[in-house]
C-alpha cells in the first residue's frame, strides 16, 4: 500500500515582487471603486464593466505571463495568481475579460496559430477583446463529448450547423471558441473532436437571449445553420478538440473564483459580528475562515504548478468540488449567524440583506458552471484509481 | 518537500512499517508497552528531532509526527518531541527519555511555589510510561514535573490518558512561556498526526474498494463509493494544506486553521472509510479500527475544533472585516 497522499499540493511561494504588485492591484482597485462607483460581487460573472477591463489591461494586468510579443509581460503564474485573487476579493467588476484571460488566451498561446496569437492575443491583453466558451449543447452538458454541431470542410473552410446554450456573454462578447465533431462518433468517444474561433459579431450566427432566474440576461442559446469561416479559424490540429479542451478545462477549474464567488458574504457577516458576537458566532466564522485559508493555500500551489507547466487537471477538480462545497457553506452559516430576511430590492435594508439574496438565487449555478461535483468526484476517483 | 524531509519520511516508513505491527497495535491496546518500538525510534533520533529552534527542525519533527499518524505508532514520540522542544525553548535541559506534556487546559489549580508544585493535570498521554517527566506551563513560565500517574486512563485508541496529581512535588522551573503556545504546539503536531491517518485512511479506503466485489464488480465501480473516496481525498488534500501553511508559519492563527481542519476532517473521513469497508471494518480483527479510533481521539485533544474556531472567530472579528483577507494571503 502507499505510504503517500492521493494528491499532492506541493506548497508554493510567491516571487520577490509579488507583495508589491499586490499592493498596486489593492490601491488601483480601491480608486476605481471610489471613481466607477461599483458594488462589490466576488461572483466573477456578475458584473461586466469593458471600461474597468480595458483600465486592467492599462495596467499591464491582464495577459501577465504572456509573451511580451503578443502583448503580455512574461512574469510568473504566481504573480497573475495574485492579480487574480485580489480582483475576486475585492468584488470587482470583472466579467468582461475573464474568460479570454483565464483560458482562451492561454487555450490559442498554445495551440493557435500565429497569425491567431497577433490577431487575438494582444486585444485580450489590453481587455478590449472578450470570449465566450461554446461547449454545451441542449443535449450535451456533463457529458461532453457526445456534442452534435457539426463541422464540414468546404473548398476554403468550415461550415459548422448546431446550437450551443449556456452560452455566457455571447451577446456582448466578440469571439467564441467552439467545439465541434470533425469526424462522426466513432468507438473512440473523444476522438474526431476540434476547436473553432466564431466571429460572433460577424459571422452568419444568431444569438438569442436566455434569463436565468434572477431575470438577468447573462447566457445565450447560439444557433449555427451552415455558417461558414474561414478555414483559419481552425485552433490547434483537426481531432485533437477533445485533448485540447481538457487542457482548458483546467485552467476553468482550478482558479480562485471557484471558492470566492460568496467571499463578501463572509467579508460583511464579520462586519456585522463586530460589536456583538457570541461564542457560537466566533466558532461560525472561526470555521470559514479555517477553511478559506486552507483553499486558499491549495490555489496558490496550484499556481505553482502551472507555473512549472504541470497540468493540475486532478488538483483542479479537487479544489473546484472543496471550493464549491465551501461557497454554499459560507451562506448556510451566514443564515444562521446573523438571520436577517434576505431582500431582492435593496429598499432600506443594509448590504448583507440584498447579498444575501443574491447569492442564494446563484447558489445553484456556481455548482453547475464550470462542471459540477458529480462530475469533479467522478474525476477525483479516476485519479485514485478506482474506475 | 525538502529533501530532508523527504529522506525523514522514508526512513520512518520503513522503521514503523517494521515494528508497527498488528500484532503490536493490539497488545497495546491491551496495556503493553512496545519496547522494541520505542528503542528503534530512540535510536534512531527520532526524540531528539525538534531539539532546534530553526524551520527545518520542525519540519522533521512535522514529518515525523506525519508518519507517526499514517502507521498509527502507540507510542509517546510527538509528546517527547514537544516536552524537548518546550523544555530547550524554556532553557532546560531536557533529562533524555520518555516526556510527556500536560495540556495547560487539562490543569486543575495548579500552584507553583518556588520549584514546589501542587495541583492536577487531566488526560496526561502517557504518563504512566514517562519516566523522564511531564512538561507544562504554570504561570507562564515552563515546568518540569515528575509524571506520578495516579489513575489511569485511555483514549478511544486506548492509548493512556492518565491523570498526574503533584502534591508538594518538586519540579525544574524554566523560561517564560504562554500556556496558548504549549498548546498550539500540541495542535500542530496532533494535526499533522491526523493528517497521516487520514492519508492511511484513504489509502485503506481505495485499496478496499478496488479488491472487494459485489453485484460482480469491486465496489470502486459504483460511483456512491466512488464519491466517498472522493470526499476522503479532498477532506485529506485540505488538511494538508492547512497543516503546510501553519508548518511554513505557525502563527496561532494558522495553527488554529490547521487544527480545525483536521479535527473536522476526522471525523467525516472516518465515517466513510468504515462505510467503505462495511462490517468487516467493525472487527477487532481488521485494522481498520487502530486508524479510526485515533482519528476520533486526536481531533478533541490539544483543543477540539469548536475550541480553535472560537479562538480563530475571536481573531478574525477582533481585526476587523478589512483585516480578514490580508489574514488569509498572509502566508505570502
Ligand atoms: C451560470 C452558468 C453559465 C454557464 N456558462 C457556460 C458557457 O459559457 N459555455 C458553456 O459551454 N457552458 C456553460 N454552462 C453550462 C455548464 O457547463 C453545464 O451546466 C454543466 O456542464 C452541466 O451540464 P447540464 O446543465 O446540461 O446538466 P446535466 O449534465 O444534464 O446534469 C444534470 C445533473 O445530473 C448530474 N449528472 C450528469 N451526468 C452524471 C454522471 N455521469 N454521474 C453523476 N451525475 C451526473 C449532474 O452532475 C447534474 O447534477 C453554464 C452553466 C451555468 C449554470
Amino acid at each position: 500500500m502507499s505510504t503517500s497522499g492521493a494528491f499532492d499540493f506541493p506548497p508554493a511561494t510567491l516571487p520577490d515582487g509579488a507583495a508589491r504588485l499586490r499592493g498596486d492591484v489593492r490601491a488601483f482597485i480601491a480608486a476605481s471603486s471610489v471613481t466607477d462607483g461599483w458594488q462589490p460581487r466576488s461572483n466573477f460573472m456578475s458584473s461586466f464593466s469593458a471600461e474597468f477591463s480595458r483600465a486592467l489591461g492599462q495596467q499591464g494586468w491582464l495577459g501577465l505571463t504572456w509573451p511580451k510579443a503578443y502583448g503580455g509581460q512574461e512574469r510568473s503564474a504566481l504573480e497573475r495568481f495574485v492579480v487574480t485573487e485580489e480582483l475576486l476579493a475585492a468584488g470587482a467588476p470583472v466579467a468582461a475579460h475573464w474568460v479570454a484571460e483565464r483560458q482562451s488566451g492561454p487555450l490559442l498561446l498554445r495551440y493557435g496559430t500565429e497569425a491567431q496569437k497577433q490577431l487575438l492575443l494582444p486585444g485580450i491583453a489590453a481587455g478590449e477583446t472578450y470570449f465566450s466558451i461554446g461547449m454545451s449543447e441542449p443535449d450535451s452538458g456533463s457529458d461532453l463529448a457526445s456534442i452534435r454541431t457539426r463541422a464540414e470542410r468546404t473548398d476554403n473552410g468550415w461550415s459548422i450547423t448546431g446550437t450551443k446554450v449556456w452560452t455566457s456573454n455571447a451577446h456582448v462578447n466578440q469571439w467564441m471558441i467552439l467545439l465541434a465533431r470533425t469526424a462522426p462518433q466513432s468507438k473512440d468517444r473523444h476522438a474526431g473532436l476540434s476547436q473553432f474561433l466564431v466571429d460572433l459579431k460577424n459571422d452568419a450566427i444568431t444569438v438569442n437571449p436566455i434569463h436565468n432566474m434572477l431575470g438577468h440576461h447573462e447566457f445565450n442559446e447560439v444557433v449555427l445553420d451552415e455558417t461558414l469561416i474561414p478555414a483559419d479559424r481552425l485552433i490547434g490540429e483537426e481531432g485533437q478538440g477533445w485533448h485540447q479542451v481538457t487542457a482548458e478545462l483546467a485552467y476553468e477549474r482550478s482558479g480562485p473564483e471557484r471558492f470566492l464567488s460568496t467571499y463578501r458574504v463572509l467579508f460583511e457577516l464579520v462586519q456585522g459580528q463586530q460589536s456583538n458576537a457570541d461564542a457560537a458566532g466566533k466558532r461560525a466564522i472561526g470555521k470559514l475562515a479555517a477553511r478559506l485559508m486552507a483553499l486558499r493555500t491549495m490555489s496558490l500551489s496550484i499556481a505553482g504548478m502551472l507555473e512549472r507547466g504541470e497540468n493540475p487537471d486532478l488538483a483542479a477538480a479537487v479544489i473546484k468540488d472543496a471550493g464549491n462545497t465551501f461557497e454554499r457553506e459560507v451562506v448556510e452559516v451566514a443564515r444562521q449567524v446573523m438571520p436577517l430576511e434576505p431582500a431582492r430590492e435593496a429598499g432600506n435594508v443594509g448590504t448583507y440583506e440584498t447579498l444575501m439574496a443574491e447569492m442564494m438565487l446563484q447558489l445553484p449555478s456556481y455548482t453547475l458552471r464550470g462542471g459540477t461535483p458529480e462530475i469533479m468526484r467522478s474525476i477525483i476517483a479516476r485519479g485514485l484509481g478506482v474506475r | 518537500m525538502s529533501e530532508a524531509t523527504r529522506l525523514t519520511a522514508e526512513s520512518a516508513d520503513r522503521l514503523f512499517g517494521e515494528f508497527v505491527t498488528k500484532t503490536v497495535l493490539d497488545e497495546a491496546d491491551a496495556g503493553t508497552w512496545p519496547n522494541a518500538l520505542w528503542q528503534a525510534v530512540d535510536e534512531a533520533g527520532y526524540t531528539t528531532a525538534w531539539d532546534d529552534q530553526d524551520r527545518d527542525s520542525r519540519d522533521i519533527a512535522l514529518t515525523l509526527a506525519h508518519r507517526d499518524g499514517w502507521h498509527t505508532a502507540p507510542i509517546p514520540l510527538a509528546e517527547t518531541l514537544l516536552a524537548r522542544h518546550v523544555l530547550l525553548v524554556g532553557g532546560i535541559t531536557p533529562p533524555s527519555g520518555i516526556l510527556t506534556v500536560a495540556n495547560p487546559l487539562n490543569l486543575d489549580n495548579p500552584t507553583l511555589d518556588g520549584t514546589r508544585l501542587t495541583g492536577l493535570a487531566r488526560r496526561v498521554p502517557f504518563a504512566r510510561d514517562a519516566i523522564a517527566g511531564v512538561v507544562t506551563v504554570v504561570n507562564d513560565a515552563v515546568v518540569l514535573a515528575p509524571a506520578n500517574a495516579t489513575l489511569e486512563g485511555s483514549n478511544m485508541a486506548g492509548e493512556p490518558r492518565d491523570e498526574v496529581v503533584w502534591d508538594n512535588a518538586d519540579v525544574v522551573v524554566g523560561g517564560a512561556f504562554l500556556p496558548e503556545r504549549l498548546l498550539a504546539a500540541g495542535a500542530l503536531l496532533r494535526s499533522a498526526q491526523i493528517c497521516g491517518a487520514l492519508q492511511h485512511a484513504l489509502a485503506r479506503a481505495t485499496q478496499y474498494a478496488t479488491e472487494r466485489e459485489q453485484f460482480g464488480r469491486p465496489l470502486g465501480k459504483f460511483q456512491a463509493i466512488q464519491h466517498y473516496l472522493a470526499r476522503i481525498a479532498c477532506l485529506s488534500a485540505t488538511s494538508e494544506a492547512a497543516l503546510s501553511r501553519a508548518s511554513a508559519s505557525p502563527d496561532n492563527a494558522n495553527v488554529a486553521a490547521a487544527k480545525i481542519c483536521a479535527s473536522e476532517a476526522a471525523g467525516d473521513a472516518a465515517t466513510l472509510t468504515h462505510q467503505i469497508h462495511g462490517a468487516i471494518g467493525f472487527t477487532q480483527e481488521h485494522a481498520l479500527h487502530h486508524i479510526t479510533k485515533r482519528l476520533w481521539s486526536w481531533r478533541e485533544e490539544f483543543g477540539a475544533e469548536g475550541w480553535w474556531q472560537e479562538y480563530l472567530g475571536g481573531v478574525v472579528i477582533g481585526a476587523g472585516a478589512d483585516a480578514l483577507w490580508p489574514l488569509v494571503v498572509a502566508d505570502s
